[in-house]
């Protein structure tokens, strides 16, 4: 593992209510730690608890028991600022997260809010929307933008801060399996450049797996944790990754498949052997 | 909604269209004020010469400002009537009561249309030619200075912006919400006034709550992304004067200083 021992979030025994009237917990008793350069992918099924921890991550809602540490800070009421430049977080839902009245304008926001001057916040606008693929897009309206694309401009907007860590909540879920792809890249490289921090939440099990480290997510509860292979050997409820799937179908049919959890391009080299 | 041309924004580049936001809206405000001291009819010869020649050279077809006339028209019909019936003066040519038909009266009522076509033309080259995110910039910089009265101009401000943002949203939510009521048997625009507001209620209900929802998802993302109301915040919208600028402020005196100069000699 790439992963060097310098926790980047920690997260201790976190539990939060939306009802306090009622006593069951939408999180209960969670505790992981995120290190830096990593990318680390949560999955769990709907209603699981995935956006409220993102949302108590960003210190938008406050923890009813448990704490947050980001960069070895205390995640408080009072430095939940200085901490906001820290982590950067795409939402689910791309219309309610666009506030500009154009694409540029969107992406300028958080510059603006963290009082960046204007000239750097022209190069910057313009190397985020670079990167998203969006750039000849800037003077469009929202009004104009299919949801992948607002999905697009919005990871734009957190690029545009170079955060140390960004959170994204089922970022690419409007994105056609190209852009798809093309965008993941375009993390994975920023992520190796900048030794970036990536935390995906995700139903996409392929994406999932190509993460360095996963987290399973069960009515507020972690339920598994490791690398891909250890958790999607551990869960047999987590519906497994393409060449995870296959390799099982072969090896109950008794065909000489490795017998632990293989990637895709493990899967390759192995049909590749048995043509030679 | 179509038919409001008043605050809708036709992109475009022309010379007008490429004027700072802040120049159109001190012109249109003076022109407005200047409107009211024109008496004579050199100074709206004046003036109509202006506004066609601001009309001409935005690019916009005339009928789309003949269009925003429109709906104002019985307005506009009902203030000349009062005008031409109720004030008396000059030449009588009629009377009954208290109506009058006299000189003063029909110029009197001339003036007041002219008056409001001249209002409505020139606000709606301004909205036409603007985008309403430049018009709020405008609006903000130009009351800035009252923050030593704390206001909190700039949170207004921010909160304008945002409400411009949402508003093709709230359109285009209201239509889905009346197409699926349609769709549920529901008809609109039928029996008696009480009856069709009563239609609207499912229409208005689920209108409201998702704009709560909204609000909540919008307030979350503002401050996820370091929104904090009271800090200084630097601007990605910046304002570029030109000279074309100084030139219409400029001309927009001579005209002033011409309007009082008739008013004064004639
Ligand atoms: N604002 C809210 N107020 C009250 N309850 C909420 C609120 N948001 C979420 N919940 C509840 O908390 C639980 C967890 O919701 P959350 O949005 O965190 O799930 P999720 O894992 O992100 O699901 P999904 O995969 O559908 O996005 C759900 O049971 C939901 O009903
Ligand atoms: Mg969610």
């Amino acid at each position: 593992m790439k992963e060097s021992p310098l926790p980047i979030i920690e997260v201790k025994n976190l539990s939060y209510r939306y009802d306090l009237r009622k006593n069951t917990d939408i999180l209960s008793s969670v505790t992981f730690s995120v290190f830096k350069g990593e990318w680390l992918a949560i999955v769990g099924n709907n209603g699981s608890g995935k956006s409220t921890l993102a949302r108590l991550l960003a210190g938008l809602l406050t923890p009813l028991e448990g704490k947050v540490f980001i960069d070895g800070i205390e995640l408080t009421e009072k430095n939940k600022w200085q901490i906001r430049k820290k982590i950067g977080i795409v939402f689910q839902n791309p219309d309610n997260q666009f506030i500009g009245t154009t694409v540029e304008d969107d992406v300028a926001f958080g510059l603006e809010n963290f009082n960046i001057p204007y000239n750097e916040m022209k190069q910057r606008v313009q190397e985020a929307l670079q990167m998203v693929d969006m750039l000849k897009y800037r003077k469009t309206d929202p009004a104009n933008l299919s949801g992948g694309q607002k999905q697009r401009v919005a990871i734009a907007g957190v690029l545009a801060v170079k955060p140390e860590v960004i959170l994204l909540d089922e970022a690419f879920i409007m994105l056609d399996p190209k852009s798809r792809d093309d965008m993941l890249k375009t993390l994975k490289t920023l992520k190796e450049k900048y030794r970036l921090t990536i935390i995906s939440i995700t139903h996409d099990m392929n994406e999932a797996a190509s993460s360095d480290r996963m987290i399973v997510l069960k009515n507020g509860k972690i339920t598994a944790t490791g690398t891909p292979g250890e958790v999607f050997s551990q869960d047999p409820e987590l519906e497994p990754p393409l060449a995870e799937k296959v390799r099982r179908i072969l090896h109950n049919k008794g065909r000489n498949v490795p017998d632990h959890f293989i990637t895709e391009k493990e899967l390759i080299s192995w049909l590749q052997t048995l043509n030679s | 909604m179509n038919k409001l041309l008043l605050g809708r924004y036709i992109p475009g580049d022309s010379v007008v269209h490429r004027l700072d936001s802040r120049t159109k809206l001190i012109s249109a405000v003076c022109f407005i004020v200047i409107i009211f001291l024109a008496n004579h009819w050199q100074s709206f010869l004046l003036l109509w010469t202006f506004t066609f020649l601001t009309l001409y050279l935005t690019g916009i077809p005339l009928n789309i400002y003949i269009r925003g006339v429109k709906p104002f028209i019985w307005l506009i019909l009902f203030a000349v009537l009062m005008q031409i019936l109720f004030t008396g003066g000059g030449e009588i040519f009629f009377q009954w009561g208290p109506v009058t038909i006299s000189e003063l009266g029909m110029i009197n009522g001339l003036n007041a249309f002219f008056r409001f076509t001249l209002i409505i033309f020139i606000s709606t080259v301004v909205t036409l030619t603007t985008k309403p995110v430049e018009l709020t910039d405008a609006i903000y910089f130009l009351v800035k200075p009252l923050k030593v009265f704390r206001l909190p101009v700039e949170e207004i401000s921010i909160m304008l912006t945002i409400a411009l943002r949402f508003i093709p949203n709230l359109f285009e939510e209201t239509r889905k919400i009346i197409d699926a009521q349609k769709a549920r048997g529901t008809e609109f625009g039928k029996g008696s006034v009480f009856q069709q507001m009563k239609t609207l209620v499912p229409v208005f209900l689920p209108l409201f709550v998702n704009s709560l929802n909204r609000a909540e998802d919008l307030a979350n993302a503002m401050e996820a992304r370091g929104f904090r109301p009271d800090m200084k915040r630097s601007s990605f919208r910046q304002f570029h004067w030109k000279w074309q600028d100084s030139f219409t402020i400029g001309i927009l005196v001579l005209l002033t200083a011409s309007i009082i100069l008739i008013g004064l000699y004639e």
